[in-house]
Formats: C-alpha cells, sequence, structure tokens
C-alpha cells in the first residue's frame, strides 16, 4: 500500500475498516510465556502492514469480564493472506481461549487501525495522546522507525484509566533515556485540557495524534477544535470494544480521510456529515457560509443549530426514511441563519454504510432555494392575475358576439353568420382555457378552497343535467339519468358541480350519436357516479395517460381538440375531497364510462 | 321595465350589459365606481343593482353592498353580483346579495334571465 496523502508532516495510508475471517494456521512460542499466532485470512487479500493493529474476536461467549474481543499490533505479515501477532500469555480467559483454538475455528478480525511514520525529514513538533491499548501502535511505529529524528520534538500523553496495567513503561522510559527530543507523560484517569496544554505549550504549533477508545477521542478531539487547532494537523483513531462503537467511529474514519477533505471541503453546496445520533462530524465550508456558523461552532453539535423549525411529522419522517428504510431523505426545509435571517433550503440526507453494510453515520446537503422559491411565489401570482385580468375581454368578446348574433345590433348578413359563430365558439374555447390554467395554478400553489358540507348528491347531479342539457339538445344527443338514489354525501358541491360538467362536457364533446347517462351506486363509505356515453371512446393504449397534465390524445379526424387539463384537474379535486376519479369502462368506437367517488356524508 | 343601476368600471362591459337590459326593455342607469353608484342610488331609487366587485376609487362591490344593506333608504333593493371572481358568492350572499353571477361564464340571455328572476320575486 503507498501513502494517499501526504500533508507535510505526517504521511499515512488511507484504509477502509474491514472485518475478516480467519483460521489460527501457527502458534509458536517465541519465548518464555510470550506467544505468536499467525492467522491465516484466506481467501482474502489483506491490507494490513506491520505496524498495524487489530481487534480479535473469539466469537463464542468465553468467561472473561474484559469480554472476548482485544486489540493486537501486527508484528509481520509473512504473505499477504497470514498475519502474525505477538503477546505475553496472561492468566486471562481470552488469552486462553485462543492458544487452544483449531484451525477450523474462526476468528473475527477487525482492522486495519493505526499506522504513522514519523517522517524522517520532518521538524513539526507532534504530540501523540494515546489511551490504554492504543500505546500499542505507537510503540509499533516507535519501532518500526529507525530513531525518532532528533529535529523534531515528540511528546506522548499516555492515559490509562488503571496506573497498574500500563504496558510498555519500561520501553517507554529506554526511549526517552535514547533519544533526548522525546518525552513521556502518564496520566492516570481522564485526559484533560491542562494535560494536553502543559505538554503542547512549549512547541511550536504541533500536530496531533489522537488514539484511543471512543470516548477519550471524542472529548480531546473537543478541545482540540475549541481551541483552534487546525483541521490539517490533527488525525483521529478510534477503537472500541464493542461492535456497536467500531460502527460509529467508521463516519469519523471517512472525515479524517485527507482525500476526502479535499474533495469535499470545497465543493459548492453546504455538506455535513453526522455520526448516527446526529452529532456533527464534519462541515465544508459552503455549510459554513450558508449557516452563518463556523465549522467549530458547528462540529460536536446537532443540525438543530440552524433548524429545527419543522414540525414533528416532518421530523418523524425524515428519520424514517433514513434510519428505518436506510433511504436518502429529500425535502425542503426553513432554516434559520446565525445572524436570525430565515432562508428556505432543498435538503438531501443519506445514510452512510460501510462496506460491511452497516449504517455508520449521515450526510446531508443542503441547497439554499429562497431565490427560487420567490420566483414560483411570483410565478404564481403573476398566473394568477393574469388569468383574472383575461377575464374582462374574454367577457366582452364572448357577450358581444352573443348578442351580434342574436340580433341585437340589426339584422346579421349571412355572410357574416358562419365566422361569427366560428368567433363565438373560439371565444368560448378561450374561457375555457384561461379557467383550467387559473385553476392549475390555484392548484400548484396549494390555494385551491374547499368548503365542505354535506349535501344531496343526487339534486347536484339533476341541476347539473339541467343546466346542460340545452347543448345536448342543440347537438341531437341526450342527457339522462338513471337511478338516483337519495343518499347524502361530504364534499365541496362547487368543485363536485366542476367535476361533473368536466366528465360530461367530455362525453359530449365525443359522442356524435346516442346520448350521456349519468348514474349513481353507493359502494361501502362513498358513492360511485357514473357518466356513461355512446361516443367515440379511448383506445387501451391512450388510457394510462388520462389524468396526467396536459394529456391529450392524439388528434384523428373528427376529434375535437381540448385543453387536457380537465381530467387532471378533477382529479385533484377529486382526491382533495377524499374521492377518485377513473375511467371505468371504455375501448376504440364503444363509448366511454368515467366514474368519480366521493365519501358518503 | 324596470330601473336598473349598473355599476361597472369597464366601459366596454358597461356598454354591453347596458345594451343588453334596454333590449329587454329595462330603464339604465350607469357608474363608473362605488361612490357613485351609492349616491345614484340614493337619488334614483333604482328596483335592481347590478354590481361588479372590483371597483376603483377605494371602495369595492362589497363596500358597497354593505353600505346598501345598512342604508335604510336602500336596503330593499335587490342586489345582484356581477363578477369575474369565483370565490366569493356565499360572502357576498352573507352580505345581502340575492344573486351571484360569474361573468366569464354568464352568457347574455343568462344575465337577462337572472335578472327577470329577481325583479319577479321584489
Amino acid at each position: 500500500m503507498e501513502p494517499v496523502a501526504q500533508n507535510g508532516h505526517f504521511s499515512y495510508t488511507s484504509y477502509r475498516m474491514n472485518i475478516y475471517k480467519a483460521g489460527v494456521s501457527r502458534v509458536k512460542e517465541v519465548c518464555e510465556s510470550t506467544f505468536e499466532i499467525e492467522f491465516d485470512l484466506s481467501p482474502d487479500l489483506i491490507e494490513f502492514k506491520a505496524g498495524q493493529y487489530v481487534w480479535v474476536q473469539i466469537p463464542k461467549e468465553i468467561d472473561d469480564p474484559k469480554g472476548n474481543i482485544r486489540a493486537f499490533s501486527i508484528v509481520s505479515t509473512p504473505d499477504e493472506k497470514n498475519i502474525r501477532i505477538v503477546f505475553r500469555k496472561g492468566t486471562s480467559n481470552y488469552k486462553k481461549h485462543l492458544l487452544t483454538l483449531r484451525p477450523d475455528e474462526k476468528v473475527l478480525i477487525f482492522g486495519p487501525f493505526g499506522f504513522l511514520n514519523i517522517p524522517a525529514q520532518s521538524d513539526i513538533p507532534v504530540v501523540f495522546i494515546v489511551g490504554g491499548v492504543g500505546i500499542a501502535p505507537f510503540m509499533s511505529m516507535v519501532n518500526h522507525a529507525t530513531q525518532i529524528n532528533s529535529k523534531q520534538q515528540v511528546r506522548l500523553i499516555y492515559a490509562n484509566s488503571r496506573k497498574e496495567s500500563a504496558p510498555y513503561l519500561e520501553q517507554l522510559q529506554d526511549l526517552k533515556s535514547r533519544n533526548s527530543s522525546f518525552d513521556y507523560v502518564n496520566i492516570f484517569g481522564k485526559v484533560s485540557w491542562q494535560d494536553i496544554e502543559k505538554v503542547s505549550r512549549k512547541l511550536r504549533t504541533p500536530s496531533f495524534y489522537v488514539l484511543g477508545p471512543e470516548t477519550m477521542v471524542k472529548s480531546v478531539a473537543a478541545y482540540l477544535f475549541k481551541h483552534g487547532v487546525a483541521n490539517h494537523r490533527l488525525v483521529f483513531e478510534e477503537y472500541s470494544c464493542s461492535k456497536e462503537s467500531l460502527k460509529k467511529t467508521g463516519a469519523l474514519k471517512i472525515v479524517n480521510d485527507q482525500v476526502f477533505k479535499l474533495a469535499v471541503q470545497s465543493a459548492f453546496n453546504h455538506i455535513v456529515i453526522t455520526d448516527l445520533d446526529g452529532t456533527i462530524l464534519y462541515a465544508n465550508s459552503a455549510a459554513s457560509h450558508m449557516t452563518g456558523f463556523s465549522t467549530l461552532e458547528m462540529i460536536g453539535n446537532t443540525p438543530r443549530l440552524w433548524g429545527g423549525l419543522m414540525n414533528h411529522s416532518f421530523y418523524k419522517n425524515l428519520w424514517t426514511t433514513i434510519k428505518a428504510k436506510h433511504r436518502t431523505f429529500l425535502g425542503e426545509l426553513t432554516n434559520r441563519h446565525k445572524d436570525g435571517t430565515f432562508y428556505t433550503a432543498r435538503v438531501r440526507i443519506s445514510p452512510i454504510i460501510d462496506s460491511a453494510n452497516d449504517m455508520i453515520g449521515f450526510i446531508g446537503t443542503e441547497e439554499d432555494i429562497t431565490k427560487e422559491k420567490e420566483v414560483e411565489k411570483l410565478k404564481d401570482e403573476f398566473v394568477s392575475i393574469a388569468s383574472h385580468e383575461l377575464r374582462t375581454p374574454l367577457t366582452a368578446i364572448d357577450g358581444l358576439i352573443s348578442m351580434v348574433l342574436d340580433g341585437e345590433y340589426g339584422e346579421v348578413d349571412k355572410n357574416l353568420k358562419q365566422p361569427l359563430e366560428d368567433v363565438n365558439t373560439s371565444s368560448a374555447r378561450l374561457i375555457h382555457l384561461v379557467n383550467d390554467l387559473l385553476n392549475l395554478s390555484r392548484i400548484q400553489a396549494g390555494r385551491m378552497k374547499y368548503t365542505l358540507s354535506e349535501f344531496s348528491i343526487a339534486d347536484v347531479i339533476t341541476e347539473t343535467v339541467q343546466q346542460l342539457e340545452p347543448l345536448f339538445t342543440k347537438k341531437g344527443l341526450r342527457l339522462t339519468t338513471e337511478r338516483l338514489k337519495k343518499v347524502r354525501v361530504r364534499g365541496d358541491s362547487d368543485k363536485v358541480k366542476e367535476v361533473l360538467n368536466n366528465l360530461i362536457g367530455n362525453s359530449l364533446k365525443f359522442t356524435d350519436k346516442g346520448g350521456v347517462t349519468v348514474s349513481l351506486k353507493v359502494t361501502g363509505d362513498k358513492v360511485h357516479i357514473f357518466v356513461r356515453d355512446t361516443g367515440i371512446g379511448i383506445a387501451k393504449k391512450d388510457q394510462s395517460k388520462l389524468f396526467g397534465n396536459f394529456q391529450q390524445l392524439e388528434s384523428g379526424a373528427g376529434r375535437p381538440a381540448g385543453t387536457g387539463l380537465g381530467l387532471h384537474i378533477s382529479k385533484e379535486m377529486a382526491l382533495k375531497m377524499g374521492g377518485d376519479i377513473w375511467l371505468e369502462k371504455s375501448d376504440s368506437g364503444k363509448g366511454s364510462t368515467f366514474a368519480f367517488s366521493i365519501p358518503k356524508s | 321595465m324596470a330601473k336598473i343601476l349598473l355599476i361597472e368600471d369597464d366601459e366596454i362591459l358597461q356598454a354591453m350589459y347596458r345594451k343588453q337590459l334596454q333590449s329587454a326593455g329595462h330603464q339604465v342607469t350607469t357608474a363608473h365606481d362605488g361612490r357613485t353608484g351609492l349616491d345614484l342610488a340614493q337619488s334614483h331609487h333604482p328596483d335592481l343593482v347590478l354590481l361588479d366587485v372590483m371597483l376603483p376609487g377605494g371602495l369595492n362591490g362589497f363596500d358597497v353592498l354593505e353600505q346598501l344593506k345598512n342604508d335604510p333608504k336602500t336596503k330593499d333593493i335587490a342586489v345582484l353580483i356581477l363578477t369575474n371572481l369565483e370565490t366569493e358568492e356565499k360572502v357576498a350572499k352573507q352580505i345581502g346579495a340575492s344573486g351571484y353571477l360569474v361573468k366569464v361564464k354568464t352568457r347574455p340571455d343568462d344575465v337577462i334571465a337572472k335578472v327577470t328572476e329577481l325583479l319577479s320575486k321584489v
């Protein structure tokens, strides 16, 4: 493995944590009570190097208070499928088990973790803050370097929860006596900022490498960020005994990956990465710019810092999508900038899944769409106003032509009759189109008002039929009703009339002989209304397009044109009232039966 | 045969409705705005008022309707709202309008039919 990135004072490899199944292939006692175990990881090709460490988990119940997983440093990798670890035999049951495993009894190996070269030429001071077993990789590292570069000041803060169980103390003392540029301090208990400050204060802008249990790394990271240590001078590694915490550390590893940082830091959109609890691990500069909070303010906090303004069900939906369904959530929400102003953002939140298919965190991107929304609102208002303004001249054209044709302004020259009638038909269609546009813009803006009431559906049908009858008579067609049971429904009576008008009007348009019948049927808690015609019908292949926006069937010979919005608007209305609309039956040349439903009252 | 007050600010529509009403035999007085309309209602005692809603000059049709209904001298005059606003019928009826027609959806004969119907109820 080649180093993927170098940032001047650290060179390290980018790695991915993997889980391997391995069997013991050799056990050797190298000296008094010191054993070397070789694990065979085939058929996987490993990406491990000596000096890194791994966690070895024995997958069965062993009676050991520390559990069934331990960390070991890799001493060597004899070929690409084996790793060798060395440990001193102790009294723990875990180690006893490890030494008595049969080759077919597989263990789980998690890793690799931790590998750093202390570069030979660097003179940037380095402070290692290491907790517990984290000392193992530190020692591996040191042992692999020929010596600590005398120009480079290296400090070690070695934290242990129990004084007695601090291994490697002898080696550390030895290292110190051999290298005047190395010093260490052994701390019992939690690492405090004072400890860090004391060790690093005499060093000129040191870099920090933190390795240890999750809790330790998180708290040290918090101090370092708070005290303004720049991102490029920090490297973190976490490890923990439980698979749960191993999962949690995954996201932190990603955000510390140098390649990731390069790619994401200067991205155009606000990008934020959180762990599974929603704690922000990383935020790019676009995020900082958009929210008004510095990355330092955001890290360790949650996105509620600038959000949290939506209603309860919004967040419920969000978490269900990303956590339960492991899917990307896409939505629009209102945010509050640090300076108090509000803005609208389109947000996409996705779960981050690692190579073991576990969810390890979330990545969220946001786009400021405040301007976009404003333009949309203006557009809606414009369409609304324009549609309304159009009505005045349309009323005049339609009304006056009707009056001229009725002889109000004197006898009409027979040559003028047809063209004037054509103008009349056209203006009626234009009025219809403007109405549809207005309705559509209202629906899109969510401003269609529904006033629900209880009424007799039979009455509404009868009324509508009465109003439309003259149009049918003019065309020589029938418009009838049958079986109009007395039943009350719940809905907006005006909208129901509009839907009926639309369906009956469509039937009228597409029927040349026979007529249209309206009937109703009570089905469960709804009332179904049917509009059946003996018209030209709709071919099977065209039926799926009926209720979409601006859907118009190809006009064949004699097929009248429409705006294509009527059925779409009717569908919106039916749905909003708790019902639906559909094509019950139809085929080319065989007439059509449309139906819509409305809840019984 | 009746006295009708038409309050409509669009010139062309005003002329159109006036012609329709005169053809049907009615006497028509017109106004372009609410203030003038209210004054004419007081002075001319019409049998029916045809009232647009979007009017210039600070008083809209609903303001005019309210004032007509609040004044004992004019409260019994039937008012037919003639507007292109579709959504205000219930409000208009609550304030006291006797009828509500959407201009763009009502052909001339239908306007006359409604006028006749309302006059017969007086």
